[in-house]
């Protein structure tokens, strides 16, 4: 499956209990690239997703299958490496307060693919980063 | 109306009038911990000293107190009077889409807030310790030369501090044409002329804090500077305590991870060579651009 992440310049991914940041063009961009499989998220995700296409389930990392994307707002996703194949990170570049955050090692094992910039609706420039 | 809903509609009202008699009208519920030992810090006045690499602590379970009337969807800002000393007070802002700035920012150099210095550090980013910091940030309602709302911030307590915060809010209101209710309080001790601290506190109006809800405390404190509160003075922290940190070593790091070692460790041999970079720098400069030091050989 593919695990779908947004990180802040210091691989923050919450704070509080809440995301860090949103932008629609991201939300966007994910209900794009998920065409051709389900776009997985849990109900607190599903409230920036204007798309009828995404399943939400709050169980959804244990429901997705290969093929299947998941859109994390948390580090629940840990508990789960050895189900995903591929790993999508859009990067905020942009500081936020933190207090869950993504150690690097995840990303150990993997090779990134492809990094693009794009202009986001609320930030100036949002980095895609694709590891496989 | 059926039994289902009547019995839901009961519960949120419960709910609503249990946050709301807190604290005479507050709104509070104190949970999380807000700090590493795991204990709620109930108010400023017990904030724990700054340990040298924290650059805020949570208050109140990360709470904000707000009474129910301050929680308004009409933006506003209001900065308050300077105090006999000539100390910023508070600033408060409802703040929405239609008070932030469409415009760059303008100089803020003519004010010069208490405790003012002008002081370079090599270990600072930047150099210049000092900052005039705006309480509620400029993205946020625009405000420029405003002598209520800049006081005299470390560095540190601007980016790692503050910044952080009000680019939360920032993106928030952006996104969702909602209002956060934002205020900015800063904390002298006694007499003093340079702040000890900001407590920052938030609260997303529309939708409940569900988007936005936050009440921390950020240290005005620059790792290293050792500071004279009263005054604003300043000067390093004795050589043999920050050696690491004015003498230029020889580090490797590691861009993926974002870990950097001694180059003679063995976690190095470990590093896949397109991660590898050798650099020699000031163990602050890779604090200070995110990296963090590797717990075995503790560079």
């Amino acid at each position: 499956m593919t695990v779908i992440i947004c990180l802040d310049d210091k691989n923050g991914i919450a704070f509080n209990g809440r995301r860090q940041s949103r932008d629609r063009v991201v939300s966007e961009r994910i209900v794009d690239l998920s065409k051709g499989g389900k776009l997985f998220m849990n109900e607190y995700s599903a409230k920036i997703f204007q798309s009828d296409l995404k399943v939400v389930d709050n169980d959804f990392l244990t429901k997705a299958e290969a093929g299947d994307f998941c859109f994390c707002e948390d580090d629940s996703f840990l508990l789960y490496l050895g189900k995903i194949t591929r790993l999508i990170v859009y990067r905020w570049n942009k500081a936020y307060p933190r207090d869950k955050v993504i150690n690097a090692d995840v990303f150990y094992g993997k090779t990134i693919k492809s990094r693009c910039d794009f202009v986001g609706n609320s930030h100036e420039r949002i980095t895609e980063e694709v590891y496989e | 109306m059926n039994k289902r809903l009547t019995a839901a509609l009961l519960s949120l009202l419960l709910i609503c009038s249990l946050l709301l008699s807190a604290c005479g009208g507050d709104l509070v519920s104190p949970s999380q911990p807000d700090n590493q030992n795991g204990n709620v810090i109930a108010s400023v006045k017990d904030v724990p000293k700054f340990d040298g690499k924290t650059p805020f602590v949570a208050i109140n379970g990360n709470q904000p107190v707000f009474t129910e009337q301050q929680l308004k969807t009409k933006s506003y800002e209001k900065y308050e009077r300077l105090d006999y000393l000539g100390r910023c007070t508070v600033a408060i802002a409802v703040v929405g889409t239609d008070i932030m700035p469409t415009e760059d920012r303008g100089s803020i150099g003519s004010v010069k807030p208490t405790g003012w210095h002008t002081v370079k550090y090599d270990i600072v980013d930047g150099k210049y310790l000092y900052n005039r910091c705006h309480l509620i940030g400029f993205q946020l309602t625009g405000e420029n030369a405003n002598e209520r709302n800049l006081i005299t911030g470390t560095r540190y307590l601007n980016i790692e501090g503050m910044l952080p915060f009000e680019n939360m809010i920032a993106d928030y209101v952006k996104e969702t044409d909602n209002h956060v209710l934002y205020r900015v309080t800063p904390y002298f001790e006694d007499k003093n002329l340079l702040a000890s601290g900001v407590q920052l506190e938030a609260y997303s109006v529309e939708d409940n804090g569900e988007g936005i809800c936050f009440n921390v405390y950020a240290y005005n404190a620059q790792p290293g500077v050792i500071i004279d509160y009263r005054t604003g003075e300043s000067r390093l922290e004795k050589a043999d305590n920050v050696s690491s940190d004015t003498e230029k070593r020889e580090y490797v790091v590691n861009i993926s991870s974002g870990k950097f070692h001694l180059p003679d460790c063995s976690g190095v041999k470990s590093i896949k060579p397109q991660n590898k970079k050798t650099v020699k720098t000031l163990r602050s400069n890779l604090i200070s651009n995110g990296y963090q030091p590797c717990k075995q050989c503790n560079p």
